[in-house]
């Protein structure tokens, strides 16, 4: 039932390695032909730039993809409001900090305040692995 | 100057037969690897595209045990080392009932889901002996999400060695084709940690907050297991308003409390609203409010069934509201635009009574979803 890979990635890079040279071969070849004024230089040309671009393809393909983790960094802000006097102050979220639980004293008319909301202000960053 | 030895080659035709052997040779050698093995080297592709999501999710994986640990230590302080507990936890599962003959089945997956609420409970008070009720449902919610993630890793490992085993294309294939899926499910889980950890409110409970918002400084009652309602009068109407018990991390069984509220007034009920964040589709805007008709709620489907029979039982018609918000959102911390969504929602609960009920008529609003960081 088990089967290895029959292309390993260190192959495919061989191959595709290979055909990268190969291509600049001709291309070089095509601009040899150019410079001589020969008329068939546009066909090596093309088939230079076609295969290195193939190729070239092939081995970003290849390449061991950076794990990057689009970690999501919230700032939690808890907005605690005065029932009396409409006094709205907002502060860093905190462990224990719930909707409408009651808060530290007003400072303009010293009521007890209560948390009205709790809401998250997202800032996304990028985590290497 | 030109290179004397690659000068001399001519792929085209032009060199001596030699030369124009090896080209071609070359060239039927690339034709036929690309030919006839495509598949093996797209497959070969595919594999390291899987390869790299399996390591982001298991760091996801990792860092969401380290979190419940350090959380659960804090919290709990339990007297013991609760890393085994909590590995064990993580390895959790539950057999779903036999669907074969499906009658009776909500009422064994009613049961079911039951039994493992209690077990995650107990467990969860066994690894935090210190903690109180809403610290335990927090903490409960915490380990499940990286229950989850966890879960969502070691499926994701099975169809890659099992697909690297086979070098079978279709399994490899579904499993890359999934990944953007997958992955975006499991950074939501990630994203989720901090809120469970430290009781944030999450995007879940929209419809909490609007019943919360509703029943706050009326007396409260509980009226089914981890349900409160409060007799709220609004505009001339009675509303009998219920959510989730808070401010622990936790979604009650709301159909009992509405199955409840109904036997108990023998349906004598204008409409029932249901209040729940729901998911938005692509190129929707987070926060915005849908109107409909049916039981808003997610779930197994359990308090769905129950909303249902009994407002069918009645010949209740039920309203639905809901919040829209993506995934991520619905397990992240609440963002400031789904928060503002509740007052809308109050204002289009005020419409609906308006239009379809009558001065001293009864209305139950249910305000659904997960009431983690909200009172009542």
């Amino acid at each position: 039932m088990s089967k290895r890979p029959l292309f390993g990635v260190g192959f495919l890079v061989l191959i595709f390695t290979v055909m990268l040279m190969l291509s600049l071969t001709i291309l070089y070849l095509g601009y040899i032909r150019y410079v001589n004024g020969s008329a068939d230089s546009m066909t090596y040309l093309m088939t230079g730039a076609f295969g290195a671009l193939l190729a070239t393809y092939g081995i970003t393909q290849l390449r061991r993809k950076t794990a990057y983790l689009h970690l999501l960094d919230y700032n939690i802000v808890t907005t605690t409001e005065c029932q009396k006097c409409g006094f709205k102050s907002l502060r860093k979220f905190e462990r224990g900090d719930h909707v409408f639980k009651p808060a530290d004293k007003c400072p303009k008319c010293n009521e007890a305040m209560m948390i009205t909301s709790i809401h998250s202000e997202e800032k996304t960053k990028k985590g290497l692995l | 100057m030109p290179l004397p030895f690659i000068s001399q080659i001519s792929p085209f035709g032009e060199g001596t037969w030699i030369q124009n052997l090896a080209w071609y040779l070359i060239s039927m050698l690339f034709f036929m690897v690309f030919f006839l093995f495509y598949n093996r080297i797209q497959v070969t592709l595919w594999l390291r595209d899987i390869a790299g999501a399996l390591n982001r999710l298991k760091v996801m994986r990792d860092d969401a045990r380290r979190v419940a640990l350090t959380t659960i230590n804090e919290i709990g302080k339990p007297q013991e080392d609760i890393t085994q507990r909590v590995d064990r936890f993580l390895e959790y599962f539950e057999i779903s009932p036999v669907n074969l003959d499906p009658a009776g089945i909500i009422l064994k997956l009613e049961h079911l889901i039951n039994v493992r609420d209690e077990r995650f409970k107990e467990e969860v008070k066994m690894m935090a002996p210190a903690s109180d009720e809403a610290q335990v449902h927090n903490l409960e919610n915490l380990l499940e999400a990286t229950w989850a993630l966890n879960t969502i890793y070691r499926i994701v490992r099975h169809f890659y060695l099992f697909g690297k085993k086979t070098m079978s294309l279709y399994i490899i294939m579904q499993v890359q084709m999934l990944l953007p899926i997958i992955l975006q499910e499991a950074e939501a889980f990630s994203g989720a940690l901090n809120a469970f950890a430290n009781g944030q409110p999450i995007g879940d409970g929209a419809g909490a907050l609007v019943a919360a918002k509703l029943m706050h400084n009326y007396e409260k009652v509980e009226i089914a297991k981890d349900v409160v309602m409060a007799e709220i009068p609004l505009d001339g109407r009675k509303l009998l308003t219920l959510k989730a018990k808070g401010p622990g991390g936790n979604v009650g069984r709301p159909g009992e409390g509405v199955k409840a509220l109904l036997d108990k007034n023998e349906g004598k009920v204008a409409i029932v609203i249901m209040i729940d964040a729901a998911l938005k589709f692509e190129g929707e805007k987070t926060g915005e409010i849908s109107e409909g008709i049916g039981a808003a709620i997610g779930g197994e489907g359990v308090e769905r069934y129950k909303i249902e029979e009994v407002a069918t039982r009645y010949k209740v018609p039920v309203s639905a509201l809901i919040i829209k918000e993506s995934i991520q959102e619905a397990i992240s911390p609440m963002k400031k635009e789904i928060f503002q969504a509740a007052d809308e929602a109050i204002t289009r609960i005020r419409r609906i009574l308006a239009e379809r009920t009558k001065d001293d008529d009864m209305v139950i609003v249910a305000g659904i979803g997960n009431t983690i960081g909200i009172a009542q």
